[in-house]
């Protein structure tokens, strides 16, 4: 599959964030045409032209349960093999690849360039039609979206000129010379192609700082869970990793939409995962247990219509970590 | 049993032989990868259907040795890539789980 022209780290940000943050019901026109397996392909050509529509979801009697979808292709073929006058039962294409409606908007594009269709039925969580997309809808909804991004960037560049004009001069290198080292992260939503790359990186790192193996592992668990978590809950965020020579912090901090019950998160097996989600192969709700499991200290603070923020600790040396449980107690 | 034997006693296909010799001693069954992280042992195999360049990492950090993909599914080329940095073997097959969990199972008894 070619993947989208869009980059991490080579697009700009807002850009990658609109494509993978805008879900697929959100761009879905509502306007589509219905037609039962009982009408004639005659009948519904005749539709197709007056509604100049590409397509026709052949739907149940109550009009919301998918059955199959009539295309012009479909058309032009029963014309040629003279079975236009026959139901559409027979004719219409019954494996139809459809969308989830909570699934992110690169999706729809890639599935637009892995098939050749004009159209994909969209259904939502009781699997009944909740619309249709398709190339020109993206189109709008991107064009339009960009117009606004580029309208706020065009200010807060006007802003930043105006505090860097205010801060020259500061001393920034003073942070650098304790021995601690800070990186810094973004987390995108929903970039599932993106999703570990963090983790990974921040395990090379270690590795290149000598810091022994078994500890990596308990740090990458840490911050692979979180970052995953990020990506599939949160509206994205950031992933803080402060190292120092006796403990590498990492401080996960995301934009909402925050945790209602944050007990009930951090039981194993607990999980609001949606079921495109598990079929990449997350929501087993074991991600927040792993993660404290592995962690000498681990705090979460959430709530809902609130960032989560997470602080989990994991200690270089095993004596500083005895003093510190002894200051704590 | 090896790593090896996957494809020696149990003909299933090479994807990646990450390292043939080591042993494997326990093995796991899961398609929810932080399952797998949660719970798998130290020099498992894990069988699986998910195809996908984080089942690698899920695999690195859990200690697994050796992942098989089920079901005939392909193993896209950027797993591939990241099994061979990382040592792990990838082997597919078009059996499904249940059944591959038995053969496996059957070897190491
Ligand atoms: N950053 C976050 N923002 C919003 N909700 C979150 C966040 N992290 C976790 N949650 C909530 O906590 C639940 C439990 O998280 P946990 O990581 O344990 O499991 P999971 O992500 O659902 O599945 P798994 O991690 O096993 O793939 C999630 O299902 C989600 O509802
Ligand atoms: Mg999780």
């Amino acid at each position: 599959m070619r993947t989208i022209p869009f980059s991490e780290g080579e697009s700009p940000l807002v850009l990658v964030d609109l494509i993978h943050s805008t879900r697929v019901r959100d761009v879905v026109q509502s306007g589509y045409c219905t037609a039962l397996k009982s009408d004639t392909l005659y009948d519904i050509q005749v539709m197709m032209k007056e509604r100049h529509v590409g397509g026709v979801l052949i739907t149940d009697k109550t009009g919301r349960r998918l059955l199959g979808i009539l295309t012009v292709a479909n058309i032009m073929k029963a014309f040629e093999d003279g079975t236009i006058q026959e139901t559409a039962e027979h004719h219409m294409t019954k494996t139809v690849v459809t969308l989830d409606g909570e699934m992110p908007l690169s999706f729809a594009v890639e599935m637009f360039d892995k098939y050749s269709f004009n159209m994909l039925p969209v259904l939502n969580d009781e699997k009944l039609i909740a619309g249709v997309i398709t190339p020109r809808d993206i189109i709008m909804y991107l064009l339009s979206s960009m117009n606004e991004e580029v309208a706020k960037l065009e200010e807060s560049v006007k802003q930043a000129q105006s505090l860097i004009d205010k801060t020259a001069g500061a001393d920034l290198d003073g942070f650098a010379q304790n021995k601690s080292r800070v990186l810094r992260y973004v987390t995108i939503r929903n970039d599932f192609n993106t999703a570990g790359k963090i983790s990974n990186e921040i395990k090379t790192v270690l590795k290149e700082m000598g810091i022994d193996k078994k500890i990596i592992r308990r740090i990458s668990v840490a911050a692979y869970e979180l970052e995953i978590n990020q990506v599939v809950h949160s509206y994205g965020g950031e992933m803080i990793f402060i190292i120092t020579p006796e403990k590498v912090e990492i401080l996960a901090h995301d934009k909402g939409p925050g945790i209602e019950d944050v007990d009930k998160a951090m039981q194993e097996g607990f999980s609001t995962a949606t079921d495109w989600v598990r079929s990449l192969g997350f929501g087993a709700g074991m991600g927040l247990p792993n993660s404290k499991r592995v962690s000498d200290l681990f705090i979460i603070n959430s709530a809902k219509g609130q960032p989560t923020d997470v602080r989990a600790v994991i200690f270089l040396d095993e004596k500083k970590k005895e003093e510190e449980n002894r200051e704590s107690l | 049993m090896k790593v090896s034997d996957l494809k020696t006693k149990l003909a299933y296909e090479e994807v990646c032989a990450g390292n043939p010799d080591a042993e494997i001693r326990a093995g796991y069954t899961s398609d929810l990868l932080s399952d797998v992280m949660g719970n798998a042992l130290d020099d498992s195999v894990l069988v699986t259907i998910q195809a996908h360049k984080n089942t690698v990492a899920v695999a690195t950090l859990a200690g697994i040795a050796a992942v098989v993909i089920c079901n005939n599914r392909e193993v896209p080329a950027d797993m591939a890539e990241a099994a061979a940095d990382e040592e792990v073997a990838v082997y597919r097959t078009t059996k499904n789980q249940f059944t591959v969990s038995c053969e496996i199972g059957a070897l190491l008894d």
